[in-house]
This record gives structure tokens, sequence and C-alpha cells, in this order.
């Protein structure tokens, strides 16, 4: 793989024509990002998990339209699953689908905001991170360094106890913790390319360093950002069910970390009330985690040598 | 020359075929119909610019393609009149562990960094052949010193790393002796060291060959370091052998015109270390009529 | 020597800064708290005016910021992290060590059984030419740590205790006996592990198969080698070392998800004590366990990487002279 061979050919010698020319697919470049993105939607794992997400996120949207109000407390208590109730009712006889409908609206808000903060803020830092070095660069790394030590989960509990809980607060701890993953992606391929003859001579020729990092530095990025942040809706997700499940978060707007706080206690008998949510949550992350897969695997396909 | 007809020679390789996997959905034919011949003692040369198939030729013979099952070969390699192509891994380790040995380009990439120099001189020693424990190390030890390498013991006991490059590629010569193969490939064996050594080294190798009475196919894409070792050459283009011949005759009555291409081309190192021989794209545009008229 | 005491000096260096680092931003956390400072501090008990003065004297309440900052590092390097106004102002380091046993008698195993399980489950995956036993563990491992863990620990509860009736379901000992017993163990362990494991199984595969791809596999082979040796000598040692680090980073992540489990199985460790001491806003006791928490994180991670300068050799140069040899 690390093989370097002294290459015969050079500059001075055109290209062997294109019939004896070893019939290699030489590396993507930035032509093939199309080309990628349509191997991704093809993949098998895509075609299962891309319509669970969309179909997720419909149902937070527009679900709240179709399911009675999750507060009110007019049906009998801990009904099981049932024609008229899918989902059962809960321990104060709240309908759970509705419950279960609203909280799948939090756990993707967090979700989804977190991780698009991340990535905002993993372009921005990490791009002129890599770019410039000096001290930006060092406060990264060091701040980088600072999540991967301390757990994201024990600050966000520790802000959250101390600041008290709200669901912004969790969303932007979350994300304060776990942009470093991003920017991290993000300044390795801002060096690369800062170092890139042709980026040298833009830079001389007196382009905008801001110009080069977003037509150059941002787009090579991309991919791997975007593996990134998809992981990271899935980790937010599970970062905040846990934090709700221990009393984080807004009791009265409970994500479906939170119902499973409140179904804690009626494990024994009321099985549904722990099952359904947790389903939930492990399906989407599921679904992200795969997508996230998919798309790595589409934009670094293993191409070249095999062993 | 004429080998006996009764007599297989030690490797006889016809109308070989490698296609290897570049890709999900793409592959390359990295050689196209090679014949290719090594006899008992012989010192086979095999020369040609990069990508032209050397290397997948050499470790055709040693069996060391990719283990991908998308790896396809066709035609027939025989090594001592048993037929490889087709043939279960077994035997291919059979003939690894005792009849063939390699010596490949890059020795640092090329020795395990966690394991002492020593133990990786050791394994390549077949089972009982030395017996075990001291009688063992001290086999360990006199290849190295074979290979070149003054004060074994402490070698020995170094890892890859702490050892100079030149040494590394004398470490990698130790354990293709170690097997006392019928036939040693090298591949490039000097390629990645500075000029100085590789001299040096080559000279190590010519004499260890010639001690253990080995056969050799040394790849190079650098005539002059094939010119002075080897009794033969082939030379590769594209997948194929373009010329063969004794090296004396390749050398002075070259008959292919890419052969004499790169005899009279001018090698020169340019700043980033690259090679360029200079080819005219005329005889680039030839030497491509005559691939497709060929197949 | 001279390059090995340096890099642990430096190493040395970096943890104790990193450690102040972390304090200074449980310190402004503090104080962003919103409300009175003493009842921050002390968390939702009812005071006395005279235990009001001493809270205010201990900590300099009355004095600037940067004074405060300072009273509350010195007592947090002293080894002091205040009191638990919960529990008759028991020293909080007290309660900690009393519960750090319980933790670890679950996450040490969990360590242990993921480190393991991973690695051999990971090796297996890289080196099949079975796509499907490949694509199963793969496909298994992503399932599993998409698994929020504490559902997983409720899920376990619901099938093995509560349906099956083999476990119990919470606790670590029948009512009132003291000590831990093994069958108390078995889920939390179970749980804690899973998502680390899969985590684990995950890293050593692409790690072995990146080794397995490497040039001296081939040198291996070309020695003649059985596939199985060149696996266990050559493939093995070196696509586990990243695992060293792996494994160090998850103590942490074992340790900050006892948390959760604790919480499940009711298992009376330091993250029972973490959650109890937010829901009654003991802030004494949570700062002083994420600081323990920090300092074994820390720990750990020099310890990790003083085994990676011994396991790799290229980096034992750190720990001994290196003697050239030269032909
Ligand atoms: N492991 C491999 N996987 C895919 N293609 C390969 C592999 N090894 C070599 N090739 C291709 O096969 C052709 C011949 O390569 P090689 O034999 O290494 O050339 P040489 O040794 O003459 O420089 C080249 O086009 C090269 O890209
Ligand atoms: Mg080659």
């Amino acid at each position: 793989m690390t093989r370097q061979e002294t290459r015969t050919t050079g500059p001075s010698s055109p290209a062997p024509d294109a019939r004896t020319a070893p019939l290699a697919v030489r590396e993507r470049s930035h032509g093939g990002q199309g080309a990628a993105w349509r191997a991704f939607l093809r993949r098998p794992s895509t075609l299962v998990f891309l319509p669970l997400v969309i179909i997720f996120v419909l149902v937070a949207v527009i679900g709240p339209f179709f399911v009675t109000d999750p507060v009110a407390t007019s049906f009998p208590k801990l009904l099981p699953p049932s024609a008229e109730h899918p989902f059962g009712t809960d321990m104060l006889g709240r309908d759970y689908l509705a419950r279960v409908v609203y909280g799948g609206q939090i756990s993707l808000l967090v979700g989804f905001s977190v991780a698009v903060l991340c990535m905002t803020f993993g372009l921005i830092v990490g791009g002129l991170a890599g770019y410039f070095g000096g001290w930006i660069d060092t406060a990264m790394v060091k701040i980088a360094e600072f999540f991967q030590v301390l757990p994201g989960l024990v600050l966000a509990l520790v802000a959250a106890a101390v600041l008290g809980s709200n669901i912004v607060i969790v969303g932007a701890l979350l994300a304060i913790t776990m942009w470093p993953g991003v920017g991290r992606i993000v300044r390795a391929e801002a060096m690369r390319i800062s170092k890139l003859g042709y980026v040298e001579s833009q830079k001389a020729a007196g382009f905008h360093s801001l110009r080069i990092l977003w037509s150059d530095v941002i787009p090579n990025a991309m991919p791997p950002v975007l593996v990134a942040t998809t992981m990271t809706v899935g980790r937010a997700i599970l970062i905040e069910s846990g934090l709700a499940y221990i009393g984080v978060g807004d009791p009265s707007n409970p994500s479906w970390g939170g119902l499973l706080n409140e179904a804690q206690s009626y494990m024994r008998d009321s099985w549904w009330l722990a099952l359904l949510p947790g389903t939930c949550i492990f399906l989407v992350v599921l679904a992200v985690n795969m997508l996230g897969d998919a798309l790595n695997d589409a934009f670094n396909p293993t191409i070249g040598r095999v062993k | 020359m004429n080998a006996p007809q009764d007599e297989a020679p030690l490797v006889s390789v016809e109308g070989l075929q490698v296609v290897l996997p570049t890709g999900e959905r793409s592959e390359v034919e990295a050689v196209r119909r090679v014949d290719l011949v090594i006899r008992d003692g012989e010192r086979v040369g095999v020369v040609g610019e990069s990508g032209s198939g050397k290397s997948v030729t050499g470790r055709s013979i040693a069996g060391l393609l990719p283990t991908s099952p998308r790896v396809r070969v066709n035609g027939s390699i025989r090594i001592s009149g048993q037929e490889m192509v087709g043939a279960p891994p077994a035997a291919w380790d059979e003939i690894r562990r005792s009849r063939v040995g390699m010596i490949f380009q890059d020795p640092l990439t090329f020795l395990n960094p966690t394991m002492r120099v020593g133990r990786q001189v050791a394994e390549s020693i077949p089972p009982g052949r030395e017996g075990d424990g001291s009688a063992r190390t001290r086999a360990v030890h006199r290849f190295l010193e074979q290979a070149g390498l003054e004060r074994p013991e402490q070698v020995a006991a170094r890892f890859p790393h702490e050892l100079s490059g030149g040494m590394r590629q004398r470490v990698l010569i130790a354990i293709a002796i170690a097997k006392l193969p019928a036939l040693i490939i090298a591949d490039e064996p000097t390629t990645a060291l500075d000029v100085t050594v590789q001299q040096r080294v080559l000279k190590t190798l010519d004499t260890t060959v010639a001690d253990l009475g080995t056969s050799l196919m040394l790849i190079s894409h650098d005539l002059a370091v094939v010119a002075n070792m080897t009794d033969r050459i082939y030379v590769m283009y594209g997948g194929r052998v373009v010329e063969e011949g004794a090296t004396e005759q390749v050398l002075h009555e070259p008959r292919h015109a890419y052969t004499q291409a790169l005899l009279r081309s001018v090698r020169s190192l340019t700043d980033d270390g690259v090679e360029l021989y200079s080819i005219s794209p005329e005889l680039r545009r030839q030497l491509a009529e005559e691939a497709v008229d060929a197949s | 020597m001279k390059a090995g005491l340096l890099h642990y000096g430096r190493l040395l260096l970096s943890s104790f800064i990193l450690f102040i680092v972390v304090i200074t931003v449980l310190f402004f956390l503090l104080e962003l708290a919103p409300g009175d400072p003493v009842q921050a501090l002390v968390g939702d008990v009812p005071l006395t005016e005279e235990f009001r003065e001493r809270i205010m004297a201990a900590y300099g309440l009355d004095k600037p910021l940067w004074e405060r900052y300072l009273i509350y590092l010195g007592n947090v390097l002293r080894g002091d992290l205040g009191y638990s106004f919960a529990t008759n102002a028991e020293p909080v380091l007290d309660i900690i060590l009393s519960r750090a046993g319980n933790t670890l008698a679950i996450a040490m195993p969990s360590f242990i059984l993921s480190t393991l399980g991973g690695i051999v489950l990971g090796s297996i995956a890289a080196r099949t030419r079975k796509r499907w036993l490949d694509g199963g563990i793969s496909g298994i491992a992503v399932g599993l740590f998409s698994i929020p863990n504490f559902w997983f620990g409720m899920l376990l509860i619901m099938v093995f205790s509560i349906t099956l009736g083999w476990l119990p379901t919470h606790g670590k000992s029948p009512y009132g006996q003291p000590g831990i017993y093994w069958e108390y163990m078995v889920l939390p362990i179970i749980t804690m592990a899973t998502t680390e494991l899969a985590y684990k199984a995950r890293i050593a595969r692409s790690a072995v198969i990146e080794s397995l791809g490497q040039d001296y596999i081939d040198t291996a082979r070309s020695k003649g080698l059985s596939s199985r040796r060149v696996l266990w000598r050559h493939a093995l040692p070196n696509g586990l070392l990243p695992l060293v680090t792996v494994s160090g980073y998850s103590l942490g992540f074992i340790l900050a998800g006892s948390v959760l489990v604790e919480r499940v199985f009711g298992w009376p460790g330091m993250g029972l004590l973490f959650v109890d001491a937010i829901e009654r806003k003991n802030n004494m006791v949570v700062l002083g366990i994420t600081i323990m928490l920090t300092i074994t994180i820390i720990i750990v991670n020099i310890i990790t990487d003083v085994i990676y300068g011994i396991v790799d050799p290229r980096l034992r140069a750190r720990l001994a002279p290196k003697q050239e040899v030269t032909t």
C-alpha cells in the first residue's frame, strides 16, 4: 500500500496511449463527487435507512396534527397498545402515541441542530486552524484534547445541574463538546490544501485566503465532514436521551429519553412504556449511523491495490 | 544455453496473464501473455519502466499476488516441472518455505516493525533444518553475516527502525537466503537506497547468490543495475515481454525499438527524484499500435 | 533516556494543566449559576444564618472573583472537595471513596470483557473470507452502538429479570446484605460492556485489515508461513497497537456511562451518587465526582501512554537509551 516506485514516465514523456495504458480507474477528484452521490443513493443500506429517517422526520413535523393532546390525561391509565391507542396510555392516562410523537420532535430537533452547529463550528474553526496554523491551531488542538479527556456527557451533566436544565442549554452544551470531531477533519484537509503548490501560488498572487478556504478547502473536506456530521446526529440523540433519562431536560416536554425516565418505574407491568421510545431512539440512531457508513463507503471506495 | 529437453527448467512461465482488481468495478490486465524461463543457477534480469508489469510477474512466480478472490491468473507457471497456477495455498507455502525467496524494494516497510530482526530471519529457516535453540540462533547470525552485516548478534537483537536503510535491505537478503532457496527474486532491491549504498548491497547480493549457487531473477527499472549482474534480460512494456536475449546481446544489438530507446535515453534525476526516460511520443504510439496488433 | 524524560515530563505537565483547566471550567460554571452563591454551592438544603457565614468565610464568597478562584483551586489541590450538606456535612471525598469500589466492581470487568471481546470479534471479521460473517459482525457492531446503553439495560431487566426471573432487577445484594453478589453484577456488566465492545470490535476490525495490507505481511508470506501464523505473529501485534489508545479512552467512557447504568440497576456506585446529587442540587458532590473522574481519566491516559511506549518498539527509545549499531 505504501510502496513508492520511482516513476519512469514523467512530464517530458506523455502518458502512455490510452490503448496500452492499464485499464485502471484512477482516484476520483472533484468531478467524481456526483458519481459518489449516485453510488451512495444506490447502496442497499441507503435504500432502507434514508426512507426511515425521512419517515421519522415527517412524523415529527406533521405527526402532531394527527394525534391527540400529549398532556391531556383523559384516558384510562396504563392501557396496553390497542387499536384505539396504538401505543397504549401512560401512568397518568395520556395517549402514549401522542407523547412519543412529541418526544420525537425534541429528540430529533436536538440531534439535527447539534449536528448542524457542530458542522458550522467545525468548518469555520477547523478551516482557519489548519490553514493559518499558529495560535488558532494550537488553541483548537488543546480544546479538542480537553473534550477528549472529559466526556461530554459529564460536562453536560454538571452544567445542567448547576445552570438548570433546559433543552437549549443541553443542545448548546452538546454542540460545544462535540464540534472538535468535525473540526479535526476540516483542519487536516485545510493543512493539506494550504501546502499544495497551487494554493501557495494563489496566496502569492494575492488571492484572498478566505476565498481559498471557501472554494478549495471546504469542498474537499465536505465528504468526510458530512460523514462525521451524520454520525453526530446519532450521538447527540443518544447523549440527549441519556441526560433526559436522568432528569436533565424539560420534564413538561419530555424527549424520548425523558419518556424512558418516566417508564423506569413501570417496567414490570407496562412494557410498552419502556419499549416504544427506546425502539424509536434505536431506529433513528441506527439509521443515521448506517447512512454515515454508506456515505463513507461511497466517498472512499477501496480504490487501488487489493491485498 | 540449450537445456536438455527432458529436464524441466527451474521456472517456466508460459502465456501468463494476470488481472488485478483496482476498484469495485474496474480491473487492470497487469501482465499479458508473458513467457519466461529461469534455469538452474541462471541469473535473469527483468527491465522496463514503472508499471510495465515486472513486479506482478515476479510476485506471480512467488505466489505473492494479492489474495483477493478477484485476482485472475491464467497460463502456466511451472516450478521444477510442478504446475503452480491453480495450486492450493499449501503447495505455494511449501514452495515459499524452501524453494523461492523474495527480496522487496522498500527495506523499512517490508520488515515487521514490532519484531526483532533475529526472529524475522529465524522464521524463514524451515522448521527442523538447523535443529533448535542455539543452533538456530547461530544459523541466523550466519545468514546475517552472509548478507554483509557485521556483528550479527547485535543486529539480531534490534528492531528494524534501529537500523539504517542499507542494513535493513541486507536483513531482507538474509531472510531470503535463510531458506537456502533455489531461486531468489529481487524486486528493485536497491531502488529505495542511497546511491552510495546501492553498489555495496548489489555486490553483496552478487556474492551471496554466487556462493549459494541459486538462480536470480533481478527486477529493475534501471538497465545499468541489471547489466552487470545477469546472464539474460527480459525487457517488458505494457505487461508484455518486448525483447529477450543474452545480456550482452540485448545491450549491444537491441532489436526492439523500445529497448533501443531505453539504451539511448539519458536518464537524469529531476529535482524531486523522479527518473525520466526520454521516450519519444512517436515510439509510444508505435508501441501502442503493436500492442493492439498483438492482441 | 533524555528524550524519554523530556517526553514524560511534558506529558505530566500537560496533564496537570489540563486538570487545572477542568477545575477552572467547573469553577466558572458555578459562578454562572443563577441565584444565591451559597445556595448554589451547597445545594437545596435549608441553611442557618450561622452556617451561611461559615460557608461565606470558607470559600471567600465576599471576596473578589480571582481570590475566590484561587481559594477554590487551593482547596481542590489540597484534596478538600468540600462537604455534602445533604448528609450531615460529610466530607465529599469520603463519600466518593466509599462508593468508588462499587463502581469499579462493574466498570473493570466491563472494560476487560469489552476489550477482549472487541479484539476477538474484530479480528475474526477482518480476517474471514466469508462475507456473511464479516457483514454480520460489522452489522451487529453498528447495531449495538446505536442502542441507548441505558435502554439496553432496561430491556435486559425486562427480559431476564422480570419475564424469565433469572436475575435480580436492582441493587448489589439482597436487601440488607453487605457486599456484592455476583447475580447482581451480571446485567450491569453486560450493559456497560456492550457499547464499548461494539465500538472496539469496529476499530479492531479496521486496524487488523489495515495491518494485513502492510508490506511486511508480504515478507511474512514470502517465508511460506501459514496464514494463521501470519495473522497471529505479524498482523495482530501491529494491528492492535492503536487499540491501546482506544482502550484508554474507553475506560473514561465506561466510567462516565456508569452514571446511566447505575441508575438503571440502582447500583450504589459513584454514578448513582452523581444522579442523586444532581437531583438534590448537591453541587459539591457533583463537582467532587467530576473532579475525581477527571483525575482518573488523566491518570489512565498517562498509563496508556506509558504502555504504548512499551508495546511499540519504535517508541521504546523513550524509555531506554538507544545504542547505535553500524556496519
Ligand atoms: N496490488 C495491485 N492492485 C491493483 N493493481 C496493481 C497492483 N499491483 C500492480 N498493479 C498494476 O499492475 C500494473 C503493473 O504493475 P507492476 O508489476 O507493479 O509494475 P512494475 O513493477 O513494472 O513497475 C500497473 O498498472 C499497476 O498499477
Ligand atoms: Mg515494481
